[in-house]
């Protein structure tokens, strides 16, 4: 049985689908099947596992969508970056990534904070400075090594 | 084969060797880079200071060989493949000695103590488990049941969502690989992952957890002992190599390799037929930067067929 949960919203013909819980092999996308919208936003803030046969059914569902729908990756958790920098073929050739959680690191409160960064915030591979939001610290430590986590932006434009 | 009699270093980094030899003499006899090797001798060799790595290969031939590699994680498992390596250790400055006592104790050990969590956690640490007969959940719940049941206050903030992670691909492993190999004789019928998978009898994967001052230990354990030296090394290998998904009957190619990665020492312990032991180790530690910047190790300790 599925443990993803798929929610659907249409506005001004961009096509939101909020994805919840573990994408695994029993990944159902049938809910996502014959999509005709120009623009789908995916919402991974939810998902809490990708293992390697959800990656395989993520990237046979994707290879189905038209080729001119414009894909965009929102929010996409920590645990999914890591697999994404591990594993080919996540991301659709094209598609947009617009937002992803970081880790960053205070050491004045000694707090590991996770933040949701916009990819145009990172330039060259460069995390943003960022306010600790526990203590106020102006500038917390970004807590990964910025070549490997920023891996999966190396086709972004 | 017998207990190694004396245990070799090869390194020019003193405070290293000083380390090792201090970990290590309650066990046996330590030399530093004697002139000669005989099979008697356990080889710890540190690549990063010393001799020429053209003189290190010498050492590739002996039965007993635990080498410190300081690349990447990737040209650490092509060495590992391309020399039929079963042990090297990450270097790591602070947890090289702490790991080499761990692994080579269990050498001196004996095989019948190779086996569970109790090799790498403190006397006297609890761990919490369960066992598996069919893949329905494939242990999902229970394992995010033990997870809460850990203190995590002294790890980096995700470390759950990597065990979890590892659980998964190790259990789903343990029970759609093992059983069919081990009644078909190969890996040629695998079972859609999408299918239910009884085991048979008295048949079990059995999952344990357990946290100490060092690290979270995760055990998966399957009575198959299918996961052969060659099968571990070849499925690292190709997925670090094409890091893609396979589109096949089976598994996506890529458990291992996930397992592999999301940790910090990944071990394994086989006895031919019978039973395999994946344990996966994340260290300690309060900075998610360090947990990923550590280079992996890798052991595998095979019972020789009696």
């Amino acid at each position: 049985m599925s443990k993803l949960k798929i929610d659907k919203e249409l506005v001004d013909s961009i096509l939101t689908a909020q994805l919840a819980g573990t994408i695994d092999e029993d990944a159902d996308f049938t809910p996502l099947q014959g999509l005709s919208q120009p623009s789908v936003v995916f919402d991974f803030h939810g998902v809490t596992m990708l293992n390697s046969c959800g990656i395989r059914e993520w990237v046979s569902f994707i290879a189905k969508l038209p080729p001119a729908t414009r894909v965009t990756y929102r929010r996409c958790p920590q645990i999914i970056i890591e697999q994404i920098n591990m594993v080919h073929g996540f991301f659709r050739e094209g598609a947009v990534i617009e937002s992803f959680a970081a880790p960053y690191y205070c050491e004045h409160c000694d707090k590991e904070s996770k933040v949701l960064l916009k990819t145009a915030q990172v330039q060259n591979r460069h995390a943003p400075t960022q306010a600790c939001p526990h203590c106020g610290e102006a500038n917390m430590e970004f807590d990964a090594l910025e070549e490997q986590y920023f891996h999966f932006l190396k086709n972004q434009g | 084969m017998s207990k190694p009699e004396r245990i070799a270093i090869f390194t020019k980094d003193d405070e290293l060797y000083n380390a090792l030899s201090l970990a290590l003499s309650p066990l046996s006899p330590v030399v530093r880079s004697p002139d000669s090797l005989d099979n008697k001798t356990l080889a710890l060799v540190d690549e990063r200071k010393g001799p020429a790595i053209n003189d290190l290969k010498s050492t590739l031939h002996m039965p007993w060989l635990f080498w410190i590699g300081q690349r990447e994680d990737k040209e650490h498992i092509q060495f590992i493949h391309e020399h039929r390596l079963h042990h090297l250790i990450g270097l790591d400055a602070v947890r090289t000695p702490w790991e080499a006592e761990l692994q080579i104790k269990k050498i001196f050990a004996g095989k019948d103590k190779w086996w569970g969590l109790k090799p790498y956690l403190s006397q006297g640490t609890t761990t919490d488990g369960f066992s598996l007969s069919d893949s329905n959940k494939r242990g999902t719940d229970q394992v995010q049941e033990i997870l809460k049941l850990q203190d995590w206050s002294e790890f980096f903030d995700s470390p759950q969502e990597h065990l979890a992670l590892m659980a998964n691909e190790l259990v789903s492993n343990a029970l759609y690989n093992g059983p069919e190999e081990k009644r078909s004789g190969s890996a040629h019928y695998p079972i859609d992952r999408k299918d239910p998978v009884f085991l048979r009898g008295s048949e079990l994967v059995q999952v344990n957890m357990g946290i100490d001052t060092h690290a979270v230990g995760l055990s998966v354990m399957d009575c198959f002992g299918t996961l052969d030296w060659t099968k571990t090394v070849d499925s690292l290998h190709r997925g670090f190599q094409e890091k893609t998904v396979q589109y096949k009957k089976g598994g996506a190619g890529l458990g291992l390799y996930l397992a592999f990665s999301h940790g910090n020492q990944f071990i394994v312990n086989r006895r031919a037929g019978l039973r395999t032991e994946v344990i996966c180790l994340i260290e300690k530690n309060r900075r998610y930067r360090q947990y990923k910047g550590r280079l992996k190790s890798f052991h595998f300790f095979e019972e020789a067929s009696s």
